[in-house]
């Protein structure tokens, strides 16, 4: 597989004005990058060209209630378009992922700062909503 | 010794966007330009004790709503509600720029509010291109109602 396959997702970065890291190995292709101090990521597996997902990861803080975190979230899940939300219990973690199926990447890049978007505001509502208790 | 600009650009870099840098007249002052959500925004910084920043971006403003006099009042309006964010309509009444000030805090006051103040700096400029728009369509669509009242069935 075309190892420059996430290419056109760099340029849609460099387009935003963002700086980007690779970080490729033997399953998968990944870009690393940062947009307003947040960190996210792309990820393309080898083994399934088509598929492709854009995401950030982030801490909850201590104490959030498990409950509570999962109402947001299954919330967010039925409100929000394109973006899945999920509690990654192991780290502690919440996670906003973007998964497409696509016949090559450049398909998404004029849509890029869209998705992006949608990630920011599903992160940002998702702390909003557990900080109003 | 290391310049406000520099240690700007580097926050910013370290953010994850690119910057350019150009110094403004005399060398004490320099303009930092980054995009963030589509928008470029100009960072101003002025050595000093204290330093003294801005933040600044443009929107252009539709050729079917630039009434320059009614989008004047708009924007002041806007500036009204919205607080400490500064509006300027350029004098062809094609775009504004909206502007926050932030005097009198240091380099590490400024970096901690950042992208708050890039935040406000943004929403202050959709609330405003809103305004501007919802006046124009309203004022269209009052147009329409009044020649259809006049022209009569």
């Amino acid at each position: 597989m075309d190892s420059d396959r996430l290419a056109p997702l760099e340029l849609a970065l460099e387009e935003e004005g963002l700086f980007s890291t690779r970080d490729d190995d033997d399953e998968a292709l990944r870009v690393a990058f940062k947009s307003e101090g947040d960190r996210y990521f792309i990820v393309s597996y080898r083994d399934d060209p088509n598929f492709v997902m854009i995401g950030s990861g982030w801490s909850l803080p201590e104490g959030a209630e498990r409950e509570r975190v999962m109402r947001i979230i299954n919330a967010l899940n039925a409100r929000k378009k394109f973006v899945k939300s999920a509690l990654w219990e192991e780290e502690n973690d919440v996670l906003f992922t973007i998964e497409l199926c696509v016949v090559t990447p450049e398909e998404i890049r004029p849509h890029f700062g869209r998705l992006l978007d949608v990630l920011r505001d599903s992160a940002s509502e998702f702390f909003a909503e557990l900080r109003a208790g | 010794m290391t310049l406000l600009r520099e240690e700007l650009a580097r926050f910013i870099q370290i953010e994850g966007h690119r910057v350019e840098v150009a110094p403004v007249g005399d060398g004490a002052a320099a303009e930092l330009l980054f995009r963030s959500r589509g928008y470029v925004f100009s960072v101003g910084a002025r050595e000093g004790e204290p330093p003294h920043f801005a933040i600044a971006t443009a929107y252009e403003i539709p050729p079917w709503a630039r009434e320059r006099a009614q989008n004047a009042v708009t924007l002041q309006d806007v500036a009204n509600d919205v607080g400490d964010v500064h509006f300027v309509l350029a004098p062809n009444g094609k775009n504004f720029v909206v502007r926050l000030d932030c005097a009198g805090a240091s380099l590490q006051e400024f970096q901690r509010d950042f992208w708050t103040s890039v935040a406000r700096v943004r929403e202050a400029g959709v609330a405003a291109l809103e305004r501007i728009l919802d006046r124009s369509e309203s004022r269209a669509a009052a147009n329409k109602f009044i020649k259809s009242l006049t022209r009569g069935d």
